[in-house]
């Protein structure tokens, strides 16, 4: 049945062709904002927020109390394009259907640490994932006549309220465990707009409540120069509810590793990286196999100190999707960092593109006729975070 | 109570030689005249920076005071941490080679082996030293007459007074020699692993990439669909032929979204073992068949490109043996150089074997191969078991190899080859001048199934185009080839003359000779070759203007029954030619220099058409941190055509300069502008002028020796002539009006980890119009929607690229 499966395929028919926002949304900035500049590398991340999502990595933070803060503004463009084709059926080139440029800021994360000790506690809000997604076209008939505005819009976020804790036991090794409530809404408004007054606009739109639980633990190896994390989280009791009519999402386990290598040069560089897989392919959505595939990722990042000791840091990221291939993102990350005392302050800018064809998906109703429909968006990113010890 | 304070004394005194760089967390928290603070706070800098460069340093750490640098100038002191050096070396050596007309993969990947490990300058010979950049075979021959005459060197920088060895050859060949002696009984283990990841998102590859291949197959399956090919009355089977393209239509659309990725590891024990293997997938790529025939394993899913090696290296009979993939080149590589690349108009050649991992897949052998030296001998042998792409008939026999970019299922490991061979050099260097010797070699190569290329199975019946390709009409049919050549060469002073010949055995013949005279300030290479139209050896990479299959039918996707045989176009052996070429560089002054001027004048055998190119470039340095530079191509080319031979005329004129223009920058400007006059056609609007041109910056900075950041952007403008653009690391092609820009990140981290960013995005932009059309059946369209009109417009085509590349050496 494949993406499409339950009641997926009401959205889908109506938003032509949107996976990404009608899958579980667009991956928050869930870890500082380093992190973000160095290829999103959250569970290498020594941060409050990345505490939650990594548990065993809040015994590198510095004793006493951390708070840390993100946030985040995108820009989103899209760009619609059809082939035209020549009568020996050629590709002579791509005429544009739509364009589409959306800024919107998105909230990031806020937590708080205690250390003291071999013990670690975090706890905080994050922005787990967005659904942002604003789309209008001008309808023309054969002569070029406007005869109306299609419109629609997505928007919503799930919020990740996470508790943790972190134990350190022979000074190399800690263990953590952790869990998080997940509840969000996805907001959904389609709308057609006649110039002509005998016809009737259309008109229709859709929340979709989404709740769960996830549940985390991870270890750390902390080798002085080089620490090596690996950890698993299990989604437990997820669900969608529609006008009142409620449906099961079984999610599969995750598992997690990363990365921190510190080589020790005059730069004081700090190498990073992560890594992720998800059975994915076990999804179900009311029972029924949802027919996606398994996906992972990874993600790599550097940090330099440069003269005047602001510090320097670039990364990318990649991102298999659980939908399709064409749905792959790869994510080129940099930013800069500040210290001024116990504060820290940092800034990232991520850009991410991504494009694919219609008939990539099985299952999708076609946007426009035939399979010349071209989607290509990207997203940039640029987030602020500020970490401050106590 | 004495005891005791004995005792609290020993425990606090520091030990004499106590270095603050090594000392661990535990030592720093023993020393009394540190507070625990403290020691947070120096142990995280000592960690963080590789350790402090001096003591006082200490000063500028938050808490530290006078008092605290006092006690620690009187308790401890602080040892240097090393600096690393090869890591760095590398990335700037591997940058110079990655030049326009550069060497290859397969080279590089060699000297870059030879940076870690030099060779011991006094156990080698000529034909060893011949292997490095830009050392010429005078170079290496003077070298090595120095050796034999006056005995070992003690250091690298004593042969820089070498008689007839030029600044030019001894300042490429320091880099890779040292005078250490090899150790074959050391089991020092070393190695490394690189990651490359290499991706795009866009519409790569519009002109001959997997977008192109994709629009000539629906254009194809379209056109016979609608009965354009008339196949009704030959006796292809249009629906087995559709079916094929469908299925070749189906792969390459999965291809798009196919992400590179490649896995590298070597390793080594002292002198004598070495190993590697290589996991590898192009981006774009197709699998292809099963990279482990018949086992079900996620491998196949994942990689297209699968190498191993074991080596064994001696100093006696045996000098080396290498089981797995290797690389031979040896001579002008007129019998065999089995790389995947043939370079244009290069008089440089890397020679010997060498383990192979590069991504090179069609021409790679897989078997065994040694190195023998007995007394003034130099052997050779080799074999080979591996499979082969080829093109197929309809009836899945194979029509001829190619090597292509794209491999479908249909064409991927048609075929089994079987390859031996050998080569012998006897060195004359004790009778004659060093570097005289002469050789003989054989290479058979056999094929599991007959090679069958017919026209019938490539060619489209009944269409406007009469077939003539004498090119394809004289590649290899059948199951077996031979091939016996003979060579020599030698060096007298500052001259050498080198000269090989092959034989088919279908009793086609094809030579080359090249003689070269050097001094520090000029330089002179002539070359003549002769390749008859009925030689045809797969591992053929001597010296040549063009690839076979450049201006034929097979640069045509739309003449071929199949689109994608149009990749033999890309074979890397010679075009069927006849040429003189002659080079030189010649220094003027310390401010100006011809830097390479070249005159080739040959004759297309195909067609017996001649032709000419030359080019010439020359630099002025007004001061060291400035050069200009200005060259200038031309070319003069004749295509056969049915009645009368068409013309072009190439002329191309670029203008580079180069600055530093402060300590750690590096700035440099290109702008060309190129114009190709051409016979006029009817069919093309009797358009007889084209034109294209680009300026391109580029600017570096290094932050310190271990980062820099290098950002390049290019703008261009084309009128028919697209152009090839060298970027950073590898050329890009230019069509259209557009924009780019790179940004490339160097970070060595230390000598054990390397990384390298490279982000890309680039703009082109196509204006459509003139889109009316009054015949019904002749319009342009949307797919499925075919009664929507279609009006002028601008298309514009956004690509982005990222490559990384990741080395961790231990």
């Amino acid at each position: 049945m494949g993406i499409t499966a339950g009641g997926m395929i009401i959205l889908l028919a109506l938003s032509g062709g949107l996976p990404e926002v009608l899958w579980l949304g667009d991956e928050g900035i869930t870890g500082s904002a380093g992190a973000a500049a160095m290829g999103n590398t959250v569970y290498a991340d020594v941060s409050p927020q990345a505490a939650l999502q990594n548990p065993a990595m809040a015994s590198l933070l510095p004793e006493g109390f951390s708070a840390g803060i993100t946030g985040t503004v995108a820009l989103d463009i899209e760009k619609r394009t059809r082939r035209v084709y020549d009568s020996f059926g050629g590709v002579v080139g791509e005429s544009e259907h739509s364009f589409n440029q959306n800024f919107h800021p998105l909230p990031g994360a806020v937590a708080l640490s205690w250390k003291q000790g071999a013990l670690a506690v975090s706890a905080g809000w994050r922005a787990a994932s967005t659904f942002g997604y604003a789309y209008s076209r001008v309808m023309n008939d054969g002569n070029y006549v406007k005869i109306g505005q299609e419109i629609l819009d997505i928007s919503g976020m799930l919020s990740d309220f996470g508790l943790s804790a972190a134990w350190t036991r022979w000074e190399i090794l800690s263990i953590g465990a952790g869990g998080s409530f997940v509840t969000g809404t996805r907001s959904l408004d389609h709308r057609i707009e006649y110039v002509d007054p005998t016809v009737s606009d259309v008109e229709s739109g859709i929340d979709t409540d989404i709740t769960g639980m996830t549940m985390r633990g991870s270890a750390l190896v902390d080798l002085g120069r080089v620490s090596i994390s690996g950890g698993i989280e299990q989604p437990m009791n997820w669900k969608m509810e529609v006008e009142s009519v409620k449906t099961d999402l079984t999610l599969p386990i995750t598992v997690r590793a990363g990365l921190r290598y510190l080589p020790g040069n005059r730069l004081m560089s700090l190498f990073v990286a992560d890594f992720w897989w998800s059975g994915t392919s076990s999804v179900e959505i009311a029972d029924v196999d949802a027919a996606m595939r398994n996906s992972w990722g990874f993600g790599a990042g550097v940090e330099n100190t440069l003269p005047g000791n602001t510090i320097g840091r670039a990364g990318f990221e990649y991102d298999s999707s659980p939908l399709a291939g064409a749905l792959d993102r790869m994510k080129f990350t940099t930013g800069l960092g500040w210290a001024i005392g116990d504060l820290t302050v940092d800034a990232a800018i991520s850009f991410s593109p991504v494009r694919w064809d219609q008939f990539q998906f099985d299952g999708l109703p076609s946007f426009t006729p035939g399979d010349s429909l071209v989607v290509e968006s990207s997203r940039t990113a640029f987030t602020l975070g500020v970490t401050k010890t106590f | 109570m004495l005891f005791s304070l004995l005792l609290a004394s020993m425990l606090a005194a520091v030990p004499p030689g106590f270095d603050l760089n090594s000392a661990t967390y535990e030592e720093l928290l023993d020393l009394e005249g540190l507070s625990s603070e403290q020691v947070v706070v120096l142990y995280d800098y000592i960690q963080g920076t590789g350790g402090l460069e001096n003591i006082y340093e200490v000063v500028d750490l938050p808490g530290f005071t006078p008092v605290t640098l006092g006690w620690l100038r009187e308790n401890v002191i602080v040892l240097p941490a090393p600096e690393p050096k090869i890591s760095s070396q590398i990335l700037s050596v591997m940058e110079r080679l990655a030049q326009e007309d550069g060497p290859g993969d397969a080279a590089v990947e060699y000297w870059e082996d030879l940076l870690l490990r030099p060779m011991p300058i006094n156990r080698v010979s000529w034909w060893d030293l011949r292997s490095l950049d830009r050392v010429s075979f005078i170079d290496a021959a003077s070298v090595d007459s120095r050796l034999r005459s006056l005995g070992p060197v003690s250091s690298v920088s004593s042969l820089r007074s070498t008689e007839n060895l030029r600044y030019y050859g001894y300042r490429n060949m320091r880099d890779y020699i040292s005078t250490r002696e090899p150790d074959y009984s050391a089991t020092d283990f070393y190695g490394s692993y690189r990651f490359i990841y290499d991706d795009n998102e866009g519409r790569s590859g519009i002109d001959d990439g997997v977008e192109g291949h994709i629009s000539e197959l629906k254009s194809a399956i379209s056109d016979i669909i609608a009965g354009g090919r008339e196949l009704s009355s030959t006796s292809i089977d249009s629906l087995e032929l559709i079916t094929r393209l469908q299925s070749e239509y189906a792969q390459l659309i999965e291809a798009r979204d196919v992400t590179g990725f490649s896995h590298r590891v070597r390793a080594g024990a002292g002198d004598r073992y070495r190993a590697g293997i290589r996991l590898s997938r192009g981006v774009n790529s197709l699998a292809g068949s099963d990279l482990i025939a018949g086992v079900d394993a996620p491998v196949n899913d994942r990689f297209d490109v699968g190498k191993v090696y074991f080596s064994f290296q001696d100093d006696g009979f045996v000098r080396q043996v290498i089981a797995g993939n290797y690389r031979l080149s040896l001579a002008q590589g007129l019998l065999i150089d089995n790389s995947d690349e043939l370079m244009y108009r290069n008089t440089y050649r890397t020679w010997g074997l060498t383990p192979d991992l590069t991504s090179s897949r069609q021409n790679a052998l897989l078997g065994a191969a040694t190195r023998i030296e007995a007394g003034q001998v130099l052997g050779y042998a080799f074999g080979s078991f591996t499979p082969r792409d080829a093109i197929t008939n309809l009836d899945g026999t194979p029509n001829v190899l190619y090597q292509g970019e794209f491999r479908p299922e249909e064409y991927s490991d048609v075929l089994d080859e079987t390859t031996y061979g050998g080569y012998a050099f006897y060195d004359l260097g004790d009778y004659l001048p060093v570097g005289t010797a002469i050789g003989v070699g054989v290479l058979e190569i056999q094929y599991s199934d007959s090679l069958n290329p017919t026209v019938a199975g490539i060619d489209i019946p009944n269409d406007t185009y009469t077939w003539d390709c004498p090119e394809y009409a004289h590649m290899p049919s059948g199951d077996r080839l031979s091939y016996f050549a003979g060579s020599a060469q030698t060096v007298y002073r500052n001259m050498s003359a080198e000269v090989e010949a092959v034989r088919q055995d279908n009793g086609a013949w094809a030579s080359i000779t090249t003689a070269s005279w050097q001094n520090n300030w000029f330089n002179v290479t002539g070359s003549y070759r002769n390749y008859a139209l009925d030689f045809m050896n797969p591992y053929n990479r001597a010296f040549a203007e063009q690839h076979r299959f450049d201006d034929t039918v097979f640069e045509k996707p739309y003449r071929l029954n199949d689109p994608l045989a149009s990749q033999l176009a890309d074979l890397p052996v010679p075009k069927p030619e006849e040429g003189l070429y002659l080079e030189s560089r010649f220094q003027v002054s310390r401010q100006v220099t011809f830097t390479r001027v070249y005159l080739d004048i040959w004759r297309n055998l195909a067609y017996n058409t001649e032709n000419l190119r030359f080019q010439g470039e020359v630099e002025y340095r007004p001061v060291w941190p400035v050069r200009f530079r200005l060259k200038y191509k031309f070319q003069d080319k004749i295509n056969h055509k049915d009645i009368v031979p068409s013309n072009s005329r190439t002329q191309e004129f670029t203008l580079r300069t180069f600055s530093l223009p402060f300590g750690g920058d590096y700035f440099s400007m290109e702008l060309r502008y190129g114009n190709v006059e051409l016979t006029p056609n009817p069919l093309y609007g009797d358009d007889r002028n084209m034109s294209g041109g680009f300026l391109a910056m580029r600017w570096e900075h290094d932050f310190s020796p271990e980062l820099s950041v290098l950002g390049g952007s290019t703008f261009w403008t084309t009128n028919g002539m697209s152009q090839w653009e060298f970027e950073d690391t590898g050329i890009d092609f230019l069509d259209g009006d557009g924009t780019k820009f790179y940004v490339t990140v160097k970070n060595t981290l230390s000598d054990n980890l390397q990384l390298r960013f490279k982000f890309v995005r680039k703009d082109t932009f196509f204006p459509h119009n003139g889109f009316y059309r009054p015949d019904p059946d002749d319009q342009y369209h949307y797919q499925g929607d075919p009664d929507e009109t279609v009006t002028d417009f601008g298309d514009h085509v956004t690509d982005y690229g990222i490559r990384c590349q990741l080395d961790i050496r231990w």
